[in-house]
């Protein structure tokens, strides 16, 4: 256990002394992730509300399939990216592996499902009467998606913060696609498992430190937003 | 004179069970109608389908208005996210702000509820929503208004200040309530008498 506590001891060291690689992995995640999430956000927000609001052929097989995806292995995601983006790919010309950009792919694919399908389940959840009610007060169709939106933000802000959590922490996408590349693809996860292979424990506590004060973060802000809040009545 | 709605055999069957009869019924422009009956009776699915929102029914509906120029308040109305003023100027937001928000006041002062303005919607009474709720619907200038259960969870005060401006509405009302209130709140033009014992 003494090397568990030595490590923790110089981890936290490191962080305080500003480590240039632990930063420059953390900055690295927080950008790619943000970045995958806010694309997929914009696809995602709209395709779960038109799934939530449209009927047409096919309508539950997509649900069922965006459904199915948020339980996909990041590895999955890593083998199917480096097949798409590797040289003999049908997508090698963009010359994308081994980028950042192509982490960016792969996340948006990993946060896509989540957001589609929490999106969809939200709006579709929602009081009948916010739909009858817009309708009849002349709302437009763009109108009573920002109304169903703004009924639903809560929901929908926690499917954001759900998508940004699992790609902040993967591995198999940033590791397959991105190569772990020194200050160009190393990201907080990679580094870890490249500090610990390495034996250097310090560095790999530090790094997973960082990594476990941002899933704090985010399941604090998660479960804050779930609980439902009173609605305060009086008359 | 030509009838603003006009209903001919009209029938209502969930699970094999007919919740709502109507033979026939006409209601005439610029008149208040009363719509009363028994729990169960189909009150409420007969103002959905006038409305617009129910369209599972046999027999014949004519409406001669479209559906953006009929206003419809649910027995519960429900109240979007946000405050007093942004709820009732929901209908009406494309229009310039400084109009819209003297035509707010004014509405809220009528319904004197102008206090209420920038408190959140979901810190209301039931009597407080309802009087926003038909507030709302009024901002758009409805040609026809469907309310259902105007008068419930309101006090004296409330009833008193709902029937005066219900009074001093010129497009064609349709209401649900019991018959109590109805005749001895309201001036109506006439009454339709559902029956759950009918069917």
């Amino acid at each position: 256990m003494e090397f568990i506590w030595n490590g923790i001891v110089e981890a936290l060291k490191l962080i305080l002394a500003g480590d240039p690689q632990v930063l420059d992995a953390a900055w690295r995640s927080i950008w790619i992730s943000t970045t995958a999430v806010a694309l997929a956000a914009v696809v995602g927000i709209t395709i779960g509300s038109l799934l939530a609001r449209a009927n047409f052929r096919g309508h539950t097989l997509l649900i069922i399939l965006f459904r199915a995806g948020m339980g996909i292995p990041t590895v999955l995601i890593g083998l199917v990216g480096y097949a798409l983006l590797s040289r003999q790919g049908p997508l090698g010309m963009l010359e994308l592996l081994y980028t950042p950009v192509g982490i960016v792919l792969g996340e948006f694919a990993l946060a896509l499902p989540i957001i589609v399908s929490l999106t969809h389940a939200a709006i579709a959840n929602l009081d009948p009467r916010v739909h009858e009610t817009a309708i009849m007060l002349g709302a437009s169709p763009w109108q009573r998606l920002k109304t169903y939106l703004g009924e639903a933000r809560l929901a929908i802000t926690l499917a954001l913060l759900t998508a940004f959590a699992r790609c902040f922490t993967e591995l198999g996408i940033a590791m397959m696609i991105g190569g772990n590349i020194k200050s160009i693809t190393r990201t907080l996860a990679t580094a870890t498992t490249l500090e610990t292979a390495r034996g250097n424990l310090s560095r790999a506590v530090a790094m997973s430190l960082v990594l476990l004060l941002m899933a704090i973060v985010m399941t604090t802000l998660i479960s804050l937003l779930s609980v439902p809040r009173s609605q305060e009545k009086h008359g | 004179m030509n009838s603003i709605i006009q209903i001919t055999d009209l029938q209502v069957i969930r699970g094999k069970k007919p919740i709502c009869q109507v033979p026939t019924l006409e209601i005439q422009p610029n008149h208040k109608f009363g719509i009363v009956g028994t729990n169960g009776s189909g009150k409420t699915t007969l103002l959905r389908i006038i409305a617009g929102l129910e369209h599972d029914f046999q027999g014949t509906l004519h409406c001669s208005l479209p559906q953006n120029q009929i206003g419809f308040v649910h027995q519960r109305p429900y109240m979007f996210k946000g405050t007093v003023h942004e709820n009732v100027c929901y209908g009406i937001r494309s229009m310039a702000a400084s109009d819209r928000d003297a035509l707010v006041q004014q509405m809220l002062e009528s319904f004197k509820i102008q206090h209420l303005a920038h408190r959140s919607c979901q810190q209301l009474s039931g009597g407080e929503q309802r009087r926003v709720a038909l507030a709302r619907s009024l901002m758009r200038q409805p040609k026809l208004l469907l309310i259902d259960e105007p008068f419930a969870d309101l006090d004296d005060e409330g009833i008193a200040t709902t029937c005066t401006i219900l009074g001093n509405l010129t497009q064609t009302t349709i209401l649900i309530s019991s018959p109590t209130t109805i005749h001895s709140a309201l001036a109506i033009n006439g009454e339709f008498v559902l029956d759950s014992n009918a069917f």
